[in-house]
């Protein structure tokens, strides 16, 4: 798996006026990430992006809630993971999501190139010997960086744009089922 | 009624020989014998879902490498047959690839391998449907089967129950049904999360 892929936006480099929006969706990115009440709830850091870029009175919601709303919302429409991460190389706030029982998880796409995500080690048990092992978890493909906190242990689960936006699902039949939303029309 | 009750009530009838009747049927009921005996519905056998033994894999033999499509060649020597037995027979085998094995022998930089969906094989090599992931364990997620709904000697459904360490955590799958006009488990539930 090579490095991180450059990101080519509408000709192929970011245009200078969305630069300083990169940069502040960047700066947003890192400090939810930082942000104490997030650092347990995917939710906390992709409201505290909404209220610093979006909307500044933006209500608090659960993964769960966030998505219904997003899909109900004419504000929102949704994007491919493509369109998400080319919107996110111009500043623009998109967010990922899957909703489950009982707690979906919410992510935000982190500006850059792609990466190939994986790396990093976890433990599961061993069905046929009935011993807890440990595995590298090896990549999927090349896909968006993302910002994402969790309450879980899984370690895809944690990122400040050094994990891509398949790493916090793990395999392919959750990813098919996250969506992506951005604000406002095309 | 309890079973005390009902054995009071049956000795109070019929006698003390009906609690040596009623724990013997109790018995045969239990032990799966009664699957031999002319005349007993095979419905009272398995009534409880039945569990796929991951322990019970073993490396898959050169005729059940054969149910396998072409997919699967870049794992074939690491194909398991991990059967399904009710009775002291085998009803069905689900063939499988050892992940274990092979991620230990992946290079850290490795992409995933996709892994071929397990197969649901007839004892007689007749493909009936497939788990939704490699069985036991398809990396990260593992997944425990059970067959329940038992008639006629065969399971009519597959359940299937996800250890997902990742942000979607363990869930239960929708099951798999038995489709009687296309002799095969099919999903009939799409959802895969809420």
């Amino acid at each position: 798996m090579g490095g991180s892929t450059a990101p080519t936006g509408a000709a192929g480099l970011t245009p200078a006026a969305d630069t300083k929006k990169v940069e502040e969706l960047k700066k947003a990115c890192d400090e939810a990430y930082s942000y104490a009440p997030a650092a347990n709830s995917c939710s906390h850091a992709v409201w505290y992006v909404i209220q610093k870029l979006i909307n500044p009175q933006e209500r608090l919601r659960t993964a769960n809630d966030l998505i219904d709303y997003m899909v109900a919302s004419k504000d929102w429409r949704e994007v491919t993971v493509d369109e998400g991460w080319q919107l996110a190389n111009e500043g623009k706030v998109v967010v990922g999501g899957r909703e489950d029982t009982p707690n979906g998880h919410v992510i935000i796409i982190y500006p850059g190139g792609k990466i190939p995500g994986g790396g990093y080690k976890y433990n599961f048990t061993n069905k046929r010997t009935g011993k807890v092992q440990q595995l590298i978890m090896h990549s999927h493909g090349n896909y968006p960086r993302c910002l994402s906190r969790s309450m879980g242990q899984w370690p895809g689960g944690v990122s400040k744009g050094d994990k891509n936006v398949f790493d916090p699902w793990g395999s392919e039949e959750a990813f098919k089922e996250v969506r992506f939303w951005t604000m406002g029309k095309p | 009624m309890t079973t005390s009750t009902m054995l009071a009530s049956l000795n109070r009838h019929h006698g003390g020989g009906a609690t040596t009747l009623l724990l013997s049927v109790t018995l045969l009921v239990l032990t799966g014998h009664a699957q031999q005996k002319p005349g007993v519905s095979r419905t009272t056998v398995a009534a409880r879902p039945i569990p796929l033994n991951a322990k019970g894999c073993r490396p898959a033999t050169l005729e059940q490498k054969n149910w396998a499509d072409y997919q699967w060649a870049p794992f074939e020597s690491h194909e398991i047959a991990c059967p399904l037995r009710t009775g002291g027979r085998i009803v069905l085998v689900v063939l499988s690839v050892d992940a274990y094995e092979i991620e230990k022998t992946l290079p850290a930089q490795a992409p995933a391998p996709k892994y071929p969906r397990a197969l649901i094989v007839t004892p007689g090599g007749r493909a009936v449907g497939n788990l939704p992931f490699a069985f036991p364990f398809d990396p990260p997620v593992s997944l425990d089967v059970a067959f329940a709904d038992w008639k006629d000697g065969l399971p009519r459904t597959v359940e299937l129950y996800l250890e997902d360490p990742a942000v979607g955590g363990n869930r239960k799958l929708p099951s798999l049904k038995w489709d009687e006009k296309l002799a095969r488990y099919i999903q009939t539930e799409v959802s895969y999360g809420r």
